[in-house]
């Protein structure tokens, strides 16, 4: 490919064909929809396409207790009824119930996240792309918010092992609180969570203080937001957040977590993003060229999270979509305008003002000026590789705003909404 | 945005019963049609600042105090506004924008609602003034539980220790790393061959398909049309496999299409064709009955995985048969609404009625007149009083306000704001006396309601939001608010008209007997005005609301908490005019010293503090032409102010008691060198006489 970056994208067939029970807003069928998309809109044939690995019981214990393992990988809604002091102690019940087949399912986005920090590592691709992973919630010792096995904190185990530093982006509506906590304590992680906080909302935690202790100061950072915030206020929040993020902490590798709940429209979302202004946030990490692991998350409304996952693949190929949808056997889930970009708009304020807005960066911003300019790790030296070295020299400017090519696209505002322009170099490549 | 229109989220203005009262500030959570067919409004309630307990308030500001400076040791940015930096009459209108999250749930009918507001979770980096300049908005930062009478903080916890964090792997530099084994398969390789080719090998894999389904046994399939065959050939189950086996055989073409067609051509099949009629029935069947996989499976597919159900039911929701079902769910559905538009007759609120006070009824009359005229609110022109928040004395409409028997009226715009937030726009003493004397403030009577219902237990909460609220079994016995009767000059002189007698007969028989004065039915307005003059001399400095802003002064209520008392002797029942002349040249006869319970926060900023700031530093406050003071908080300084027949009913606690055992409204009475003076010079028995009658007047 002309842009020279490699792309590798992981699904299963089965994932799609669990269910979570009567009534549950967690469909895993929103997976096989995407990937109906995406290999009717011709992306699969672009990028790498695997078939990944079940993840064992022994990755999951990289991260999770082993007796909350044991226990998810025997449970069934058969034999539950013996389980029912594990129940209350692992939070399995309600919002995390046990379904047919919940350790495969655990397994196979697990399986996936993990084979992706893997190529990753071996520089076998620069985009790993699982959306069937993203499960943030879950913590060591117990699943929360429909999560039950955190396969981006094991992922993210993973890269460490040949990467100093992995900076993790969370733009579901929800808080990361399962990266946050499993790594509040380490400055070789940093979380940032874009997220909706307040009013009750799950899961409580996110507020702007959280910014970690101990050697892990100042390597939390939470953006609290309220509802209804659409486009415009949220890029002007996460660009030059993410910018400054990189200038400092100056990361080796990328999580992604792609949460489509903060889409407008949501079942269980509040805040009023248009898949444009989703992709955006995809779009600008992209540009830093950095080793990225792109994973889903939430998102509730099930055809929506289809166009904005389908549309993300798009972005990280480089390649134009159309914005009528391609026949697919699903096609009637999205009735009635059978289009990549319906407005998903709701007609809510944005309760976040210019001025909370303005604080909120000013003061994230603020801290980020505490952290010692890219930590070391115990270790030598960075190894000396290309895109660290281009991304230092790319970065040497003011924060705000991005050097290089990057300058044209994050200035441009008409450029947020047309389809890119500096992507056509690639189509010339297979015609 | 359409005006009228109600989502479920939204925050809104309801009207409570009896109105006029503030309304009650809740959100919409579920809109239902009932049996009726009218909508109701399911809401989680919001309480106001003043529906609190104030233990409960004193352990808010408690909080925000601790959560300052905390972040302050955690040398974390805090760039901030801070409660601090408000003016006075920033502060007073601030506290009617601060709500307290609740997660009790009530139910309205949908023509009590009067508006929509909008609530929101403040951040310690706001400039709370932002709150205050736009209309309707609303913030709040803690959480009350009406059941356990406490609040918690809307925050969860990031939990530090070995059972939370990950153990992060160490480095490993490049030069001793291994091999990695990569473990997933890879399905597709991009780049292989042109898109074209790819294209065309779909074509190819599509045309055996159609090609071997009509090779299919009849019986099997029958009546399968070459168009249906050619649609069920082009399912992504058989593009997928195309391209699978196009990888496998390293993007030959001639030997992938030899690999479709081995021994005949292949067909794949996903869930939706694979499925008989005879399957479909009774799939469609058991998902009528329960929308569970399992129990399908169980029931009436045992030989189907249920991984094949799940994937066939969502197929299934792309053919006709469902869009079937999905209408009758839709009728079912109906009940439940999404929105709902609402036309106010009256948008601002306002309710026409009894309590509307323009036109001739209210102008005209003889009570009005009688009226004493306080100290501070300006009389309209035609001699009415003002407006008792803004102290106008125009507008274009006015409103009863207040107890009944006080004839106070607010402006149409203060009325407004009032029935919004809670307040009046100046912190007057009305609003410090109001809620005691009997008008009950919407969140109040929901906690009434509340109680009364206790036995249905709080709402239930979902998990997603996973904070635990305890309910407590028995039911909370509201405790009876104390008062006293504090005579205006008005009633003084009234009383003196009637006699002793009289007075007797009206206090024995409070209902049965209508009052006649023994004097003539219409006092002379003259005496009247004397007599009030008379008091008014006797003040030495007459309260006025805008004295009382530049006194709420919260840092003196704390650095000198000892203040000197001044004692005046009770009126007494001689003529007026002599009485004022004496009341004037009162002199200190007794002096308490006042220690206020010591306070843990230092941000007690409620209007509770401005009262007994404003108790201890004024000696002769003394709500004009109010007869009902009941604070409870301030009832035996109140008592103390009277006179010096008895400053000793309160004497109880001879050691200031700590702060731990003090009610957080409590007050006590230490004696000093004063008063213990006054004491000894009354002797014992006049003492017990005085606490046994504290009416009367002490004889020397």
């Amino acid at each position: 490919m002309s842009s020279g970056r490699r792309t590798a994208y992981f699904y299963d067939p089965d994932v799609g064909n669990f269910h979570y029970g009567q009534g549950h807003p967690m469909k895993p069928h929103r997976l096989a929809l995407t990937h109906s998309l995406v290999l009717n809109y011709g992306l699969y044939k672009k990028m790498e396409v695997y078939r990944p690995y079940r993840a064992t019981s022994h990755d999951m214990c990289r991260f999770h207790a082993e007796d909350y393992i044991d226990f998810l990988q025997r449970v069934t809604p058969q034999n539950i009824s013996g389980f029912t002091n594990c129940l209350s102690r692992f939070n399995v019940g309600d919002d995390c119930p046990v379904f047919p087949g919940l350790y495969d399912f655990c397994s196979i986005y697990t399986g996936a996240s993990l084979e992706g920090a893997v190529k990753l590592n071996s520089g076998s691709c620069d985009v790993a792309i699982n959306w069937a992973g993203g499960l943030h919630h879950a913590k060591k010792f117990e699943a929360s918010g429909f999560c039950y096995v955190n396969d981006i904190v094991i992922a993210i185990l993973e890269l460490l092992k040949y990467h100093p530093r992995v900076l993790y982006i969370d733009i579901d509506i929800h808080h990361g609180d399962g990266v946050q906590e499993a790594f509040y304590l380490t400055d070789r992680v940093m979380t940032v969570s874009f997220h909706k906080y307040g009013n009750l909302f799950f899961p409580g935690t996110g507020d702007m203080y959280e910014v970690g202790t101990e050697k892990g100061k100042h390597y939390s950072v939470n953006v609290p937001l309220k509802d209804g915030i659409d486009d415009l206020t949220y890029d002007s929040l996460f660009k030059p957040i993410i910018q400054a993020v990189v200038e400092h902490y100056r990361p080796t590798c990328i999580v992604l977590q792609c949460g489509a709940d903060s889409l407008g429209c949501d079942r269980l979302g509040c805040f009023n993003l248009s898949i444009k202004g989703h992709g955006e946030c995809v779009k600008f990490v992209k540009r830093f060229n950095i080793p990225t692991l792109v994973l889903g998350g939430g998102g509730y409304t099930v055809r929506n999270v289809a166009r904005c996952w389908t549309y993300e693949t798009a972005l990280l190929l480089d390649s134009d979509i159309n914005n009528e949808l391609p026949y697919t056997e699903y096609f009637e889930y999205f009735s009635p305008d059978f289009t990549l970009h319906p407005d998903v708009s709701v007609k809510i304020d944005n309760q976040n003002t210019r001025q909370y807005i303005d604080q909120i960066r000013q003061t994230v911003v603020e801290n980020l000026r505490l952290l010692p300019h890219s930590p070391s790790v115990q270790m030598q030296q960075v190894p000396p590789d290309m895109l660290s070295m281009d991304l230092s020299m790319e970065l040497s400017s003011d924060t705000r705003i991005p050097a290089g090519e990057g300058e044209r696209d994050v200035e441009h505002p008409a450029e947020f909404y047309s389809s890119g322009t500096d992507h056509d170099h690639l189509s010339g490549v297979e015609t | 945005m359409a005006e009228g229109l109600y989502r479920i989220g939204e925050c809104i203005y309801m009207e409570v019963f009896p109105p006029p009262m503030p309304y009650q500030i809740c959100k919409i959570e579920e809109l239902r049609k009932n049996t009726k067919g009218s909508v109701e409004v399911a809401a989680k309630c919001f309480y106001r600042r003043k529906d609190l307990p104030p233990s409960v308030l004193s352990c808010a500001d408690r909080h925000s105090i601790v959560v300052e400076e905390e972040n302050e040791l955690e040398g974390v940015a805090v760039s901030s506004f801070s409660f601090d930096k408000l003016s006075e009459q920033e502060r007073h209108l601030v506290r009617h924008r601060e709500l307290f999250l609740s997660r009790q749930i009530e139910t309205y009918k949908i023509d009590m609602v009067r508006g929509k507001c909008s609530v929101t979770l403040l951040n310690e980096l706001e400039d709370i003034r932002t709150y205050l300049v736009s209309e309707d908005t609303f913030f709040y930062s803690m959480v009350y539980d009406p059941n356990v009478k406490n609040l918690l903080v809307d925050k969860g916890d990031i939990r530090v220790g070995a059972d939370f964090q990950a153990e992060v792997p160490p480095y490993i530099p490049p030069e001793s790393r291994e091999e990695p084994s990569h473990l997933a398969t890879k399905v597709w390789e991009p780049n292989k061959m042109p898109d074209h080719k790819v294209e065309q090998f779909l074509v190819v894999a599509r045309s055996i398909g159609t090609f071997a389904r009509a090779l299919l046994d009849g019986a099997k399939k029958p009546q399968i049309s070459l168009r249906l065959g050619a649609a069920a050939a082009s399912r992504d189950i058989t593009l997928f496999h195309a391209m699978d086996t196009l990888h496998q055989n390293d993007y030959d073409i001639t030997q992938a299409t030899s690999y479709l067609v081995p021994r005949g051509p292949v067909l794949c099949a996903d869930e939706l064709e694979a499925w008989t009629q005879e399957e479909a029935k009774r799939f469609e069947e058991g998902l009528q009955e329960q929308k569970d996989f399992l129990y399908i499976q169980k029931k009436y597919l045992s030989w189907k995985p249920v991984k094949s159900i799940t994937a066939y039911y969502y197929m299934w929701k792309t053919t006709d048969r469902y869009q079937i079902q999905k209408r009758h769910r839709m009728i079912e559905k109906q009940n439940d609404l999404k929105e709902v538009i609402v036309h106010l007759r009256t948008p601002s609120g306002a309710q026409t009625g009894p309590r509307d006070l323009s036109g001739k009824a209210a102008s005209s009359g003889v009570i009005p007149a009688l009226l004493p005229p306080s100290n501070d609110v300006p009389r309209t022109a035609d001699g009415e009083r003002g407006c008792e928040s803004c102290l106008a004395t125009t507008a274009a409409r006015w409103y009863m306000w207040g107890p009944a028997h006080e004839h106070c009226r607010l402006c149409n715009l203060c009325y407004t704001y009032w029935r919004k937030y809670g307040g009046l726009k100046l912190p007057t003493r009305w609003e410090a006396s109001e809620k005691k004397a009997g008008v009950m403030t919407a969140t109040a009577l929901l906690q009434r309601k509340l109680n009364k219902d206790r036995p249905s237990g709080p709402p239930k909460s979902s998990k997603k939001a996973p904070r635990h609220v305890t309910a407590r079994k028995s039911g909370d016995i509201i405790p009876p608010v104390p008062f006293f009767m504090r005579p205006s000059p008005h009633t003084l002189f009234e009383r003196q008209g009637m006699g002793g007698r009289s007075l007797m007969r009206v206090a024995r028989h409070p209902t049965s007997t209508a009052i006649v004065p023994k004097s003539s039915p219409k006092p002379s307005l003259e005496a009247l005005q004397r007599f009030i003059a008379g008091r008014r001399r006797a003040q030495r400095r007459p309260f006025t609301s805008h004295s009382l802003a530049s006194t709420l002064n919260r840092q003196s209520v704390h650095t000198s908490p000892v203040k000197q008392l001044i004692v005046r002797p009770s009126p007494t029942p001689i003529s007026p005019g002599y009485k004022a002349a004496k009341a004037s040249k009162t002199k200190v006869v007794a002096s308490g010293t006042y220690v206020p319970p010591k306070t843990m926060n230092r941000q007690i900023t409620d209007s509770r503090a401005a009262k007994t700031h404003l108790a201890s530093s004024s000696g002769v406050y003394v709500p004009p032409s109010n007869g009902v003071i009941p604070p409870p908080v301030s009832e035996s300084r109140k008592r103390k102010l009277e006179g010096p027949q008895e400053p000793e009913r309160k004497v109880k606690v001879a050691r200031p008691p700590s702060p731990a055992t003090l009610g957080p409204g409590e007050l006590f009475f230490k004696a000093d060198k004063g008063t213990r003076q006054a004491r000894d010079q009354l002797g014992k028995g006049s003492l017990v006489k005085a606490a046994r009658s504290p009416a009367k007047l002490i004889k020397y």
